[in-house]
């Protein structure tokens, strides 16, 4: 058990923000007598000939006037004295430091060595172990075991405090992906490789269309009119992650972080609440996710090249109607048009990287090309990704360190209607009876005409929607130590986009409405900037007391946008917006915001940590007199298995930690301009005049406001083999923007105002525990599960309403959850018995449905939220070459309103296996006519659960390996989404049509469900 | 290696470079979406702009402002096609204590708020003016902005019992009929001295105000048919007067500002005239075809309908005023001065015109008798002009329509402390 003495302190690591693992590039505390002007500079020395021994250390920091030199070697294992590799070496408060080869050995220099020089060895997973030099000169064989740790509670992280902390010095749960479970995932999408990585985090796919979109919900909704997802940052760059649907194609609007290579995943980290987030103001609400992408090491290039090909299909089917008549009692053919619809489609991945440099220059460069077919006939989606993360040392104190990416992608994808049209694939799938004979004339081409808007068949032939996006992330960063202890780190980021979404409805289309075509164009332009300065300074006033003060600005710009352009009445044969009816529309958004904050943290004997922030916000979205917002946080965090007198139960717990955090953070108004009163178009015959905006503007708008508690404990039982979090969080978030009405005689009818309130409150539980551990084997489970209780507890004066475009079935009301499902009933009498309308129940004494229920009265019919979450995880290890992996995932206590089910089932359509009982008199004529008037029918347990993932990885002995020059290769099967359990009828219970809209969820209206893939992947690594 | 670079140096540039960047910070961004109040009402073209917007206002605005009063008089019935935000109405034909109108129903608050915000344009003029120099464009533009205001209080209060009419605070007090009309009143006779007082500028007649729309005459003939609602009958007589034979004046509509009465009667089809307008015609009316067809679409609750006959072209200009009108305003003005025998001959020029013989003074012996056949023709002449429930109200006819007056909106209740207690609907 490595315990930390009392003259322990952690040192931030300053010239990197990457976590101590990413980078074997030390801290670098030059003593102060160093670093003067003149010949005495180590740049200096170093051209004097020092220039080799610089390629194995990093700066030496030493006095010029050492002489004495110091070589440590030897291994670092784990428990079952394996060695492990990557595993860091550092001598503390120096640049010196290394990392262990392939078998564990390390050989480090140390060129001036002093008494009280401390090494530590870090690697993740591990606990770090600190070693005091005894020898001053000579070379000492120095072996380290280290202690596994499952909580990783000594693991770096850097999101919540802007600077690098222990996590068991924080008072809220910092959750860590890293990327090789984020590339194994067997997907190209990062956000969905999320789902039941976190706890905390309901990570819900909403379509399977390649590069559909993801929704990611931290501890619950904490608003109704803005976007729910997080703040995605990538390398310190604020990324946009909006859902922009620019043309509703049903629920396949990507969110823009489908645009990154999983590939380039070094680590995530997940900032769920307020009493974390603080620091990032007004814009955590939903919770701040940074993803940090690999980044080069010194020593010789090395090269990743993997490809995977992957097989999708569609795991689940709805079953047709067969019967061989129709309502009229005529002989029919019936089809089953999924198979013209589905489709196995292949996805190949391709991604290459190096990296490399010396000790002060190192970078990962990497490129991706990913092709996907679609599941849906006639579509794809294509993507090429290239990023260079370059990192220089200039002096020993002044480091630069650069992201950049470059991402095109174009998918061409198939419309299928949407909460605003009726066209697509599957949407007239479900809209056209399966009597109906779709396929194209042999001679003319032609697709016959459909029931009421269009031919599916057609719609998979000729119509197009092609989305193509160019996509620059940029960031810099620049960080210098001008005096021993303060760190200071200035980011520029940049994210650019143009993103282009089209389609195309041919003239002569299947679709009546639409006989003489349509095309539209849209084009959105996006660009974010983010300016940040941070500033560390550590103390030691006592030897028991650390104490880190923080200071920072943010400065953030955002700017989008948005051109339609749409023509009708097209000519033939074009491709383009050629038609004789031309419109145009634009929408345009911008806002700044900037920030400051103030930070301390103090730790007490390395067991009692307290940290305490304030950040205040003010934004251009923020009405005149609210423009400044504060945001203060507390952490607590009190390691109480590090008292003496915890002895006694060692054995019982090895750990014990318990923490709490407290905190506020802020949500922006959705709307930039939503403040000001407008005065908008309105013409009069043939002239434009203008009139005030009915909207009143509201110069005391202010963001949405959360306060957050989270109570945990942190435990290791099991001599450290069973590590749980157990976190508690309540979060209150008060100030919803919403319409407000405004006295109507003053020539206004509404404003938005800060006038609604919601809670979530939940228990999140991690456990990782080595199962089991033999010599041949080793099995790592994980299980993560999550429950939370939403409730809306105040709206405007207004009360309960419908959300738009959700056919007036989404609804919030107070003391209920948000976005419940409201709609029409059965009646039933005492005994739960479905009545029809004079009051009888409609099935007689044997049971069989002989009358035709009674549509009542709309209510609360169902809630999309889920109860709860969970996942399970198991890595088995055999041997040093096989690795098997599974994961489940599942959901439970969340309804799915089957939109889908209702249209199969209408007698004037009637292509679902449910409608053959009324043709074969089973029930009475006109019983599904009316069962469809009554949307509780239609409302279904949604539960499910997912066998995620399944991979078998086989590494290939080195010796094999190295007979084609690599040094390893690895060779895996992986499936994903190979089966679902769930009661629900339809095609998939996770999809939404809804895409990632904060408030319609779990909404089957002709989405696409997920695939079930299986892809064969081989890895490389020269 | 670079030996030349000062940490410290570089660490003042990262201070500066990032105090630079958010000392550029300016917060206050402007929205290239819409105009903002600031910048509209600061400038000469802002209020000219609005003037126009104030027309586009006062056609939406006749929607309500002619359907509803319609559906309450029972010139209008609804058929089944009906939207469920005019449910409420189609219970008119069975008035029953089940079937009163809910403050929250959304024609309740259309017919208030359309007018309210015609109301508020003609504020952001009348207190703007100043930025606009040209007399002539100035006094157009009082004149129009003081006209609509007065359109919009004359329309709301023949369907609400108590209006404010003072709107320049956030809870606005209510006022009664008559107060209503004296304001009316008041704001056409100021905006008939600024339209008369300087020549009206041809920026303002040719490019602010809409063809057709004729703005003098308007004002005269709203004096008339507020003066008659009011009671002052002399005043009508010689309002009515003014106004000179031939006359029109009109709202166009055009393809981007459609006629909304095309899309309700012939699009989606949810009004029908109630066949008593057909059934009750003399023989030889030509209004009755121009108004109404011989069709009969289902109406809801079993009403029996005939097919609507105008606004058949989505640009189809809505009259302010008709001369049939004025000319009845003068017989009803003279009638009620006991003036009958010239009452009769005004009488006669609106049956004359459409296709109907004259009556004689033995047909319309006593006032009784010549009220009745002006209201007879003015039910005719001004079918769907939103003046029915008005003239119901003034002939003592109110127990014919469905409602007397209108519940307050809800959203004005829930907001004006002074929104008064709800009249009691059946008349």
């Amino acid at each position: 058990m490595a315990r930390y003495g009392p003259v322990r302190h952690v040192v931030p690591h300053p010239l990197t923000l990457t976590r101590a693992r990413d980078t074997f590039e030390p801290p670098i505390f030059c003593p102060r007598t160093t670093f003067s002007v003149g010949p005495l500079q180590p740049g200096s020395r170093m051209r004097h000939g020092l220039r080799t021994l610089a390629l194995i250390l990093c700066l030496a920091a030493a006095p010029a006037a050492a002489l004495a030199q110091l070589t440590v070697q030897g291994t670092v294992t784990d428990e079952s004295a394996r060695g492990l590799s990557g595993a860091q070496l550092v001598i503390e408060g120096t640049g010196i430091g290394t990392v262990t080869n392939d078998s564990g050995a390390y050989r480090l220099l140390v060129p001036s060595p002093r008494s009280g020089m401390v090494l530590i060895v870090r690697r993740i997973g591990y606990k770090p172990v600190r070693q005091l030099l005894a020898q001053l000169s000579g070379i000492v064989t120095q072996d380290f075991r280290l202690v596994r740790d499952v909580l990783r509670l000594s693991e770096v992280v850097v999101t919540a405090t802007r600077a690098e902390s222990e996590r068991s010095t924080l008072g809220a749960t910092v959750a860590t992906v890293d990327g090789d479970q984020i590339a194994q995932a067997g997907t190209a999408q990062i956000d969905a490789a999320l789902a039941g990585k976190v706890s905390g985090a309901l990570v819900q796919q909403a379509s399977g269309t390649p590069g559909g979109g993801t929704s990611v919900r931290i501890r619950g909704l904490s608003t109704i009119s803005r976007s729910a997802e997080p703040l995605y940052i990538v390398d310190g760059v604020i990324i946009d992650n909006s859902s922009t649907q620019l043309i509703d194609l049903g629920g396949y609007s990507s969110n823009r972080l489908a645009d990154l290579d999983p590939n380039d995943i070094d680590h995530i980290e997940i900032v769920k609440g307020a009493a974390a987030a603080a620091l990032y103001g007004s814009r955590a609400n939903d919770g701040v996710v940074q993803i940090f992408t690999k980044r080069g090491q010194a020593g010789a290039l090395r090269s990743t090249y993997r490809v995977a090909y992957e097989s999708d299909d569609v795991e689940r089917r709805v079953e047709v109607n067969r019967s061989p008549v129709n309502a009229a009692g005529a002989a029919v053919s019936r089809y089953d048009y999924q198979s013209n619809i589905f489709r196995t489609a292949p996805r190949v991945s391709t991604s290459l990287s190096f990296s490399g440099g010396d000790q002060r220059t190192s970078f990962f460069l990497s490129g991706a090309l990913e092709d996907q077919d679609g599941i849906i006939r006639s579509t794809n989606y294509r993507r090429q990704n290239i990023r260079l993360n370059l990192d220089r040392s200039l002096t020993d104190r002044l480091k630069i360190a650069t992201s950049t990416s470059y991402i095109h992608s174009k998918a061409d994808l198939t419309p299928n209607g949407g909460l605003t049209s009726s066209f697509g694939a599957l949407t007239d799938f479900l809209f056209t009876p399966n009597s109906y004979r779709l396929f194209a004339d042999s001679i003319s081409g032609d697709f016959p005409t459909a029931f009421i808007f269009a031919n599916p068949l057609d719609i998979i032939a000729n119509w197009r929607a092609p989305q193509e996006i160019d996509r620059f992330i940029g960031g810099l960063q620049v960080t210098a130590l001008p005096i021993d202890r303060l760190t200071l780190s200035y980011r520029l980021g940049y994210d650019t986009y143009t993103e282009n979404a089209q389609q195309y409805v041919p003239r002569n289309s299947s679709a009546p409405s639409l006989a003489t075509g349509l095309a539209i164009s849209a084009t959105d332009r996006a660009r974010l900037m983010n300016s940040d300065l941070d500033a560390s300074y550590v103390m030691n006033p006592t030897p028991r007391l650390r104490l880190t003060h923080g200071l920072g600005m943010n400065y953030q710009e955002q700017k989008f946008d948005v051109v339609t352009s749409q023509a009708r009445d097209l000519a033939l044969f074009t491709g383009t917006l050629q038609g004789s009816q031309q419109s145009a529309t634009e929408f345009f958004d911008k806002r700044r915001t900037l920030g400051f904050y103030g930070q301390e943290q103090v730790g007490i004997d390395e067991r009692l940590f307290l940290t305490a922030a304030l950040r205040s916000d003010a934004s251009s979205a923020f009405g005149i007199d609210e423009r400044k917002q504060y945001y203060p946080k507390l952490g607590a965090a009190l390691n109480l298995s590090q008292y003496d007198f915890w002895e006694r139960w060692r054995d019982l717990a090895s750990t014990l930690r318990l923490r709490a955090g407290y905190g506020y953070s802020g949500g922006q108004p959705a709307g930039s301009f939503d403040r000001l009163s407008n005065y908008v178009f309105e013409p009069s015959g043939t002239r434009s005049g203008i009139v005030n905006s009915t909207q009143q503007g509201n110069q005391k708008l202010k963001p949405e406001s959360a306060r957050e508690l989270e109570l945990g404990t942190d435990i290791e039982i099991a001599r450290g083999r069973v590590g749980a979090e157990i976190t508690y969080f309540n979060k209150h978030v008060k100030d919803l923007i919403l319409p407000r009405t405004i006295t109507p005689s003053t020539g206004f009818l509404s404003e938005l105002a800060n006038v609604g309130e919601l809670t979530n409150h939940g228990i999140e539980l991690l456990v990782r525990a080595v199962t089991m551990q033999r010599p041949s084997y080793t099995l790592n489970t994980t299980v993560t599960y999550t429950t939370n209780h939403p409730k809306v507890t105040k709206l405007s004066d207004g009360g309960a309403f419908f959300i738009p475009e959700s056919f007036n079935i989404v609804r919030v009301d107070t003391g209920l959850a948000p976005g419940h499902f409201f709609g029409t009933t059965y009646v039933r009498d005492s005994s739960g018995q479905i009545l029809d309308a004079a009051g009888k129940s409609i099935r007689d004494a044997t049971g069989k449905i002989v009358g035709i229920p009674k549509i009542g009265p709309r209510m609360v019919i169902g809630d999309p939220n889920p109860k709860g979450y969970w996942s399970l995880i198991n890595d088995l290890g055999v041997g040093s070459h096989w690795r098997l992996h599974f994961q489940f995932d599942g959901v439970y206590g969340n309804d799915v309103f089957n939109f889908d089910r209702r249209l199969l089932e209408s007698p004037a359509f009637g292509t679902g296996k449910a409608y053959e009982a009324e043709l074969r008199g089973d029930v009475p004529k006109g019983y599904f006519q009316a069962r469809r008037s009554i949307f509780q029918e239609y409302i279904e347990d949604g539960s499910f659960v997912k066998l995620r993932e399944l991979s078998a990885t086989y590494s290939l002995p080195a010796g094999f390996a190295g007979r084609f020059g690599a040094h390893g290769a690895q060779i895996s099967l992986i499936g994903r989404n190979l089966h679902t359990w769930t009661h629900y009828s339809g095609w998939d219970p996770e999809t939404n049509v809804g895409a990632q809209r904060t408030l319609v969820r779990g909404f089957a209206f002709a989405t696409v469900p997920i695939p079930r893939s299986v892809a064969l992947s081989v890895t490389t690594n020269f | 290696m670079p030996t030349h670079i000062s940490v410290r140096g570089a660490a003042r540039a990262i201070v500066a470079a990032a105090l630079v960047m958010s000392a550029g910070c300016d917060l206050n961004i402007a929205n290239p979406n819409a105009a903002t109040e600031l910048g509209v009402l600061g400038s000469a073209a802002g209020i000219r702009a609005i003037g126009i917007g104030l027309q586009g206002r006062l056609g939406n605005m006749l929607e309500e402002g002619i359907y509803v009063p319609a559906l309450l008089s029972g010139e209008l019935g609804n058929t089944n096609a009906t939207q469920s935000t005019t449910r409420e109405f189609q219970h008119f034909p069975q008035t029953t204590a089940n079937s009163l109108i809910e403050e929250t129903n959304v024609d309740v608050l259309d017919l208030w708020s359309k007018n309210y915000q015609i109301v508020k344009s003609a504020n952001d003029i009348i207190g703007n003016i100043d930025r606009v120099t040209v007399p002539g464009t100035r006094a157009g533009l009082l004149a129009l902005a003081k006209l609509s205001k007065a359109i919009a209080f004359g329309t709301l209060i023949e369907a609400y019992e108590k209006i404010p009419i003072a709107i320049t605070g956030a809870k606005p007090p209510f006022v009664d009929r008559a107060a209503a009309l004296t304001e009316a009143l008041s704001l056409l006779a100021s905006a008939k001295t600024d339209a008369t007082g300087t020549p009206l500028s041809t920026d303002f007649t040719g490019s602010v105000l809409a063809p057709g729309f004729d703005l003098l005459n308007t004002i005269r003939a709203m004096q008339a048919r507020y003066s008659l609602a009011a009671g002052s009958y002399a005043d009508a007589l010689a309002f009515a007067n003014e106004v000179p034979p031939g006359v029109t004046s009109v709202i166009p509509f055009a393809s981007g500002d459609r006629n909304p009465f095309t899309n309700l009667f012939f699009g989606s089809s949810f009004f029908g005239a109630l066949s008593t307008f057909r059934s009750n015609a003399e023989a030889g009316d030509t209004r009755v075809a121009k108004f109404t067809t011989s069709a009969t679409p289902v109406g809801f609750g079993g009403a029996t309908l005939n097919g609507l006959n105008i606004y058949r072209a989505e640009s189809d200009p809505i009259p302010l005023f008709t001369q049939d009108e004025m000319t009845l305003i003068r017989a009803e003005a003279l009638a009620r001065l006991d003036r009958l025998a010239e009452a009769i001959i005004q009488i006669n020029i609106v049956r004359n015109a459409n296709g109907l013989p004259s009556k004689t003074a033995l047909q319309l012996a006593t006032k009784p008798e010549v009220l009745d056949e002006i209201f007879r023709q003015r039910t005719y002449s001004l079918f769907i002009s939103g003046l029915h429930l008005s003239d119901l109200r003034r002939f003592g006819l109110l127990a014919l329509a469905k409602v007397a007056y209108l519940p307050y909106p809800f959203a004005e209740r829930a907001t004006n402390p002074n929104t008064p207690a709800n009249p009691p609907q059946v008349p």
